[in-house]
């Protein structure tokens, strides 16, 4: 029989457990009733995993569990433990631009805690309040900047972490610069939860830019495809090339092909507005005056809506125009998009799931291409699977008992 | 000497490599070590593979008979990581040195493993590319071996380590495996295991092609030379470089003994030989960028008491300022015939602390050490010049290492920035992790390398020695005297 509330409340104490229907707006797929155990340090969560490791339960980890979309689709699960009450920034040291942070913190804690030394986390991985650091890591998260900045991969230093059975280990340090042991965080960032439970990060922090700016351009989508290689081979260092199908506050009549292009600058003010006006005259376009207003509105882009599927498709870095061409030709020749040319990561955004169309996009798409299919719960990857028996192994070794979520999944081809 | 035709190992090799399996002892001295030439061991044989398929039947071969190998560059590493181990196979990947594939719009090449790091370079700089990880040895020092290592280099205080530029593999696993792991596109599914072989220092296998990150050129490059009466007013102006902003692409110091070697050695570099440390300052990016950083580095050497501060706008100059420091390693052989170069860091704000434990150990044990780092990291190199062959100097040479190295996690950092932990640091693994810790490590490499032949020895200490390091952390503080103590700044229990 799974444990009830009551059970759990006596391990942890009564602050510590609700149910997903007590704390989540959507349970999604979980059920209302399941428990969530919210440990309030790393002891507490070994004791929590360790239970569940003696009981043989199956249990998710999670942050604030405001994106499920993000991660895998968990199955069957007995509890979920939440790090929302692991929030306590450890220690910051704006001299080194390090920080460690337990996993529950949230981006925006974070960002509030490090605005005074005008510092920051690079890759600015989402929109919104709630979404915790541990969340965003195990779902490798990364913003509209990734061509700059990265993803949290480049960001964690190092990290505690729970094991499935109840131990807690660390990988890597605190310094910005190090090669002792094996990176383990590398196997934990984007692992979904599947091999540990993050309960601390080790961050590496970056200065915020003294100013920023946006050019704007609205073209063809074959003369916007000439200019934004032009912006690419040249000598400008934006620290993102978007390109996309729409803009909020566009309201004049628009060719059918038409896109967007929204190339972003930060930096140095003097080198920021030169950066800005030569790219204005190579696209022809418009300096944007309300920078952070647009900004916001890309970056909630890739955030899964109602009745619609969001595709992330990984690429070669320039392949923006051809998956977009691609998914208009086997998807649906309306098809929202926006990709990060530079980087190789293009959002498409379709009505579900007709499986034909996804079948033949798939099959277009070169060797080594990756399509990940973002529903409201969970996200199905379809690609060609890498060294699947080594994959595997690790996720027997870290935890044989199935405790944890299932990997996740690699389907080689879209499902009939 | 052991004949083929009483090792079976080594038929099967003749048999896959044919002359290119070299097994007379005469062949096999120049690759008893690499860099650390503390720790010597003759292999049973050295097989020069040309290809993926070539390196598969070696291991094969190998696991076959139950015969560890150990994957070799070209040798330059300075922690053991290529030295062999007892009847071992060295696999000498210096056939394996094409440039398989470049891409500049998608800013990425393919190599094999030998290829010499400054190579690659030359190879994409006509177009104006470059590729950023640049160790010190990057004239000697192989793609592949950057790899294993996680190599870093001046530079990578701007553009990273060598894990930020690699893209994707193809390895040969233990048990002979061909796997591709990663690729050109981003994310690839599954696990980050190509995150996880960068820096495996060859333990799980071998990389066979290496996908790459190539870069741009930098449109501008500045660099400045600045000379300081005090080591602290150098590290002063580190931190206020690092505290406004100004994101160098490198920030190094060499101190007073280093500044005479190198000042005494063909690497002459013009450094003054007055100057308790100088530091070499490099800014890159766009030309404006560059002009206005440069102005504030002026600025912030002239606040700290900068005595000189030369600048380099051309090449030859540029090059001439960090002669001196590329070569430092290099002048220590005038100081004696061996060198242990260490390889701490430590975080930024501890950098003045320990650079004066440095110093106070080095008075205590006596020996010759100078320092280089990368201040802007925070990772040093003191470098400790002695005689090899004096069995007391070099037992004073290797505690003095060790203290320096238990003061560096003691102070919030780790043993190595760059160099790996090899066989010459896999004993002090325990200063900085616990049993569970080194245990979850050793599952990992398990899982790649469960018969444990695979450069084996390397990284991971055994249970005695752990036993036995736990033991010395802990009469650390009785080594530093109470007033200058630091409170441990790490390892907060929640």
């Amino acid at each position: 029989m799974k444990p009830n509330l009551q059970r759990w409340a006596q391990i942890l104490g009564d602050d510590a457990v609700s149910s997903v229907q007590g704390i989540a707006a959507d349970a999604g797929d979980l059920a209302s009733d399941t428990p969530v155990v919210m440990p309030d340090s790393v002891d507490a969560a070994c004791e929590a995993l360790r239970f569940a490791h003696d009981e043989r339960l199956r249990v998710l980890p999670a942050g604030a569990l405001e994106h499920r979309a993000w991660g895998s689709t968990p199955g069957d699960v007995d509890a979920v433990v939440s790090t929302r009450r692991l929030n306590r920034i450890l220690e910051y040291e704006p001299e080194d631009l390090t920080v460690v942070a337990q996993a529950g913190v949230t981006l925006h804690a974070l960002e509030e805690a490090t605005r005074e030394h005008q510092q920051r986390l690079g890759p600015d991985p989402w929109p919104g309040t709630a979404a915790t650091l541990g969340g965003a890591c195990a779902a490798q998260r990364f913003g509209l900047s990734r061509l700059r900045y990265g993803t949290l991969r480049d960001a964690v230093l190092g990290a505690r972490v729970v094991h499935a059975d109840g131990t807690t280990t660390r990988t890597g340090g605190k310094v910005v610069k190090n090669v002792t042991g094996y990176d383990l965080a590398k196997l934990y960032i984007g692992s979904q939860g599947s091999l540990v439970l993050l309960a601390e990060l080790n961050l590496r922090l970056l200065h915020r830019p003294h100013a920023t700016a946006m050019v704007h351009a609205r073209l063809p989508f074959e003369r916007a495809r000439r200019a934004v290689w032009e912006v690419h081979r040249g000598r400008l260092q934006p620290v993102a090339v978007v390109v996309t199908d729409r803009v909020p506050a566009d309201t004049e009549a628009a060719p059918a092909d038409a896109v967007h292009v929204v190339v972003r600058f930060e930096g140095r003010s003097a080198v920021v507005e030169q950066q800005a006006r030569v790219c204005k005259e190579l696209l022809d376009g418009r300096i944007v005056p309300a920078a952070r207003e647009l900004w916001d509105a890309l970056r909630a882009f890739p955030e899964p809506r109602p009745a619609t599927q969001l595709l992330q498709v990984s690429a070669v870095p320039t392949s923006v125009f051809d998956v977009v061409a691609s998914a208009r030709t086997h998807v649906h020749d309306d098809v929202q998009f926006l990709g990060l040319f530079g980087v190789g990561i293009t959002w498409l955004r379709t009505p579900v799931a007709d499986t034909a169309a996804l079948r033949a996009f798939h099959n277009d798409m070169p060797r080594g291409w990756c399509l990940r299919v973002r529903g409201p719960h969970a996200t199905i990857t379809y690609a060609r699977a890498q060294a699947s028996a080594l994959q595997d192994a690790h996720k027997a070794r870290y935890d044989p008992n199935g405790v944890l979520p299932s990997a996740p999944a690699t389907q080689e081809e879209v499902s009939p | 000497m052991t004949q083929p035709a009483h090792d079976a190992v080594l038929r099967d090799l003749i048999a896959a490599l044919g002359a290119r399996v070299h097994y007379r002892p005469e062949d096999l001295l120049v690759y008893e070590c690499d860099g650390l030439t503390l720790y010597k061991e003759r292999p049973r044989a050295v097989v020069f593979p040309e290809t993926t398929e070539e390196v598969a039947s070696v291991v094969r071969a190998c696991a076959r008979h139950g015969v560890p190998f150990v994957p070799r560059g070209a040798g330059t590493g300075l922690s053991g990581g290529a030295t062999p181990v007892e009847g071992c196979v060295l696999v000498q990947t210096s056939r394996m040195q094409r440039l398989l594939h470049v891409d500049l719009d998608n800013r990425y090449a393919v190599v094999q493993p030998g290829l010499v790091n400054i190579r690659l370079t030359q190879a994409v700089s006509p177009a104006g590319f470059y590729y950023a990880p640049d160790p010190s040895s990057q004239m000697a020092c192989t793609i592949g071996g950057n790899v294993a290592e996680n190599s870093g280099g001046p530079h990578c205080l701007k553009h990273g380590m060598t894990t930020k530029h690699i893209l994707g593999l193809t390895v040969v696993l233990p048990d002979g495996t061909i796997e591709r792991l990663g690729g050109v596109a981003p994310d690839a599914p599954g696990y980050d295991l190509v995150g996880l072989f960068v820096g495996s220092e060859g333990t799980l296998g071998i990389a066979t092609e290496i996908i790459v990150r190539v870069e741009p050129e930098p449109e501008s490059v500045r660099t400045y030379l600045a000379s300081y009466a005090r080591m602290a007013d150098a590290c002063a102006t580190v931190s206020e470089i690092i505290a406004r902003g100004i994101d160098p692409a490198a920030l190094e110091i060499l101190d007073r003994l280093t500044i005479d070697a190198v000042e005494s050695s063909v690497y002459a570099a013009g450094y003054p030989r007055e100057a308790d440390a100088v530091l070499l300052i490099e800014l890159d990016g766009l030309v404006l960028d560059v002009e206005i950083a440069g102005a504030e580095v002026v600025e912030i050497c002239r606040g700290h008491g900068a005595l000189d501060l030369q600048e380099a706008r051309e090449e030859d100059e540029r090059k001439r300022l960090w002669k001196g420091r590329k070569g430092a390693f290099g002048a220590m052989g005038r100081l004696n015939t061996d060198l242990l170069v260490m390889d701490g860091v430590v975080p930024r704000h501890r950098l003045q602390w320990i650079l004066e434990q440095v110093y106070r150990v080095r008075e205590k044990h006596g020996v010759v050490l100078t320092n280089v780092f990368h201040a802007g990291d925070g990772n040093l190199h003191p470098n400790i010049a002695y005689d090899g062959r004096n069995a007391e100097e070099t037992a004073r040479v290797l505690a003095a290492g060790e203290e320096i190295l238990r003061l560096c996690v003691e102070a919030g950092g780790v043993l190595s920035g760059e160099h790996g932990i090899g066989m010459e640091k896999r004993d002090f693994m325990p200063f900085m992790f616990d049993d569970a810790d080194l245990e979850c490590m050793r599952g990992v490499r398990d899982v790649w390398n469960p018969k444990g032949l695979c450069n084996p020895h390397k990284v991971l200490p055994s249970p005695k020695a752990c036993v036995e390091a736990r033991g010395r952390m802990l009469t650390l503080d009785a080594d530093v005297p109470p007033e200058e103590r630091t409170p441990p700044s790490h390892g907060a229990t929640t």
